[in-house]
């Protein structure tokens, strides 16, 4: 059985047996409780944030990686038409179309 | 019931849901699909290696082409109508110039290759049963766009870069070209692309990441993808200006003297580095598949053929070289034809000179006198000189396909097969073994291994590509007394009305009849020229061979005035200037 349970048992009996509504024991164990509880709380908003943050990087990864792969694509292409551009069979078509001629 | 006891059951209620609904997903239910989180193992192709010529231009590259797949069962339109729309992208990019440059029979082709094609799009579009079809790879970027502008459900485009070639065909024999192999995967054939395959395809990635349903990755746990390795970068040996220039003169020359064929190779014979490699007919890399086949063999390295007087050279330097003989050496015995084993051997043109010297042996391309000398080397010598030139085997040359050419085996030599080896007959060898071995007459003795890449470039680390061997055939006086006599072949023998003025150079004319059925067909010769330039120091060894030659059937009228042609352009290129005396 859980901690809660056995706090019950105990906080039960103590309200049976004891004038006082509230003895020292008590007010230390509620308090251990609440703070358990408060600890656990955070630790899983802290999980959801870092999971929610997480699932966002992987997004965010895959947008850089496309982004990565569009610029590389862009770069072939670019330097395809360097080469094209520069190559000897541009420029001995662009010589006889400007009426270039060999001496 | 206290506040207590009511608190405790919900909490007990709430975990046995939960725990409940955990053991439904996980044994119960057994969802199917992509919904829970998978590690993705798709692979990363690995962009292959590029190649480069000697003044860093990249002769091959890449481009961005890509796949173009259908899932049947999506698509929308009639598969006949949309095979219609989608066969006039897909057809060969041979046809892709403006529509005013084709002829009317390529419009034709053109016409019946998009009908063929559509009949095939339709067979695949209209199979249901396929969820994912291939339609067609390597599509160019902007016929994607153009296809991507249809707006066509079930159409889609996966990543598939081709090779792209600047120059066209330059070089093409070099290159050697990439195709698919059996599993779909790029692979290299012929020239380069066949020689280093392994290291210009690279290594693919893997992705080898978790993904969530939604396709992107959870960067936790098993997060480390694989990166494709690039394939190693060639540099080349060829200067992409004297390739450029040879490939030309050799078309004009080819039209000129109206031949089936020719190479021209032309090399450093201090290093053995190939400068430019040119054969005529050639193809396009980029279009191979829609060239003949018998094209793709790079005939400088791999056709063989009967050398001829060429070959004189190889004789004259073993001679040399054991002394048997000296440039002043006079021939007794060339007064005539003589009869060998029953066979007759006479000179070319039937004119004979008594009593004359070696030099003038190799200056009048005297067979007779050739017989002579190779009666003073005899089988076991001649045999090894052979073989340490380099013919009889493959020159190691960085480029598949590579041929050895064919020597009879030394127990088979007769007396005849001796006379006319003497002369280059019954033998037959592959251009980049001539060129080896008057290389190595010009490199004094010293044969060098030819090679086309000089270094090999990952990235990294650089990778020098040095010879295979590197050994002294003959010694360099016979190197040398070997390159006055080619130098007076040219000053003086049968093409020195069209030897440049003023520059020694050092060649020999050759002219081989095709052995067709047992015997010589007259009417069909191979012509070849090969030679050295400035013969004291030499920057270019270069040989020009023509297939079947019909203007002329000789190697004087047709290799050699090619061969000044192209030494004209080299001189100005290097800067050699002609010699004072």
């Amino acid at each position: 059985m859980l901690p809660i349970s056995v706090f019950d048992k105990n906080f039960a009996f103590k309200i049976k047996n004891n004038n006082q509504n509230i003895n020292l024991i008590g007010r230390v164990k509620v308090k251990v409780l609440v703070v358990t509880a408060i600890i656990i709380l955070v630790v899983l908003a802290t999980q959801m944030v870092f999971a929610a943050s997480l699932a966002t990087d992987g997004q965010k990864i895959s947008q850089i990686d496309q982004e990565i792969e569009k610029l590389e694509i862009e770069n072939i292409n670019l330097k395809v038409q360097i080469t094209q551009q520069s190559s000897f069979k541009t420029l001995k078509e662009k010589a006889k179309t400007l009426g270039f001629e060999k001496n | 019931m206290d506040r207590f006891r009511i608190f405790q059951l919900c909490v007990f209620l709430l975990a046995a849901i939960i725990i409940l609904r955990l053991f439904y997903w996980q044994f119960v239910a057994k969802i199917e699909g992509n919904f829970g989180a998978d590690v993705s193992s798709d692979t990363l192709p690995a962009t292959r290696g590029e190649i480069y010529t000697a003044d860093n231009f990249p002769i091959v590259t890449n481009q961005n082409a890509s796949l173009l797949y259908a899932h049947p069962r999506e698509i929308d339109k009639d598969p006949k109508d949309l095979a219609r729309i989608l066969a006039p992208f897909l057809i060969s990019e041979k046809y892709s110039t403006r529509e005013a440059r084709l002829s009317a029979d390529e419009k034709q082709q053109k016409e019946e290759e998009i009908k063929t094609k559509e009949e095939s799009l339709t067979a695949k579009l209209a199979n249901k049963n396929f969820f994912w079809i291939q339609l067609a790879r390597k599509v160019p970027r902007q016929t994607r766009y153009k296809i991507e502008d249809t707006k066509i459900n079930g159409l889609g485009f996966e990543r598939d870069d081709k090779r792209f070639y600047p120059e066209a065909s330059l070089a093409a024999h070099v290159i050697g070209f990439v195709g698919s192999d059996k599993f779909g995967e790029d692979t290299g054939y012929f020239g380069l692309e066949g020689y280093y395959d392994h290291r210009l395809r690279g290594k693919p990635g893997k992705s080898g990441k978790i993904i969530d349903p939604f396709g992107f990755p959870i960067l936790i746990g098993k997060f480390r993808p694989h990166q494709p390795q690039k394939g190693t970068s060639l540099h080349l040996t060829i200067d992409r200006s004297i390739q450029f220039m040879v490939e030309e003169k050799l078309r004009l020359a080819i039209e000129k003297y109206d031949a089936k064929g020719g190479t021209i190779i032309i090399s450093d014979p201090k290093n053995g580095h190939i400068l430019a490699m040119a054969n005529s007919p050639t193809y396009q890399p980029a279009l191979y598949s829609e060239y003949n086949e018998n094209l793709y063999k790079n005939p400088a390295v791999a056709e063989t053929y009967e050398p001829g007087s060429t070959f004189k050279l190889i004789a004259m330097s073993a001679a040399l070289d054991l002394g048997l003989v000296d440039p002043q050496t006079r021939c007794e015995d060339c007064s005539g034809a003589r009869q060998i084993g029953g066979f007759e051997i006479s000179t070319w043109n039937k004119k004979y000179y008594p009593n004359s010297t070696m030099t003038e042996i190799i200056q009048h391309s005297d067979n007779v006198g050739m017989t002579y000398v190779a009666a003073k080397l005899q089988v076991d010598k001649f045999y090894d000189y052979i073989s340490k030139f380099g013919f009889g085997k493959e020159t190691g040359i960085d480029l598949q396909g590579e041929s050895t050419g064919f020597v009879r085996a030394k127990k088979d030599w007769k007396p005849i097969d001796l006379a006319t080896a003497s002369f280059g007959q019954g033998i037959a060898v592959t251009p980049i073994q001539m060129v080896q071995a008057v290389a190595t007459i010009a490199n004094h003795g010293k044969l060098i291994t030819p090679k086309v890449v000089a270094r090999i470039e990952d990235g990294k680390k650089t990778e020098e590509v040095k010879p295979n061997q590197i050994r002294q055939v003959i010694s360099p006086q016979a190197a040398t007394l070997m390159t006055e006599m080619m130098v007076n072949a040219v000053q003086n023998g049968e093409a020195k009305a069209f030897a440049p003025k003023g520059f020694r150079i050092a060649g020999k004319t050759g002219t081989a009849q095709i052995p067709v059925a047992g015997h010589y067909d007259p009417n069909k010769t191979i012509t070849s020229f090969v030679g050295f330039v400035p013969a004291d120091d030499p920057r270019f060894v270069m040989l020009v061979r023509f297939t079947e030659p019909t203007s002329s059937p000789f190697g004087s009228e047709t290799a050699a005035p090619t061969f000044f042609e192209v030494a004209k352009e080299l001189f100005n290129y290097f800067g050699i200037l002609p010699s004072k005396n």
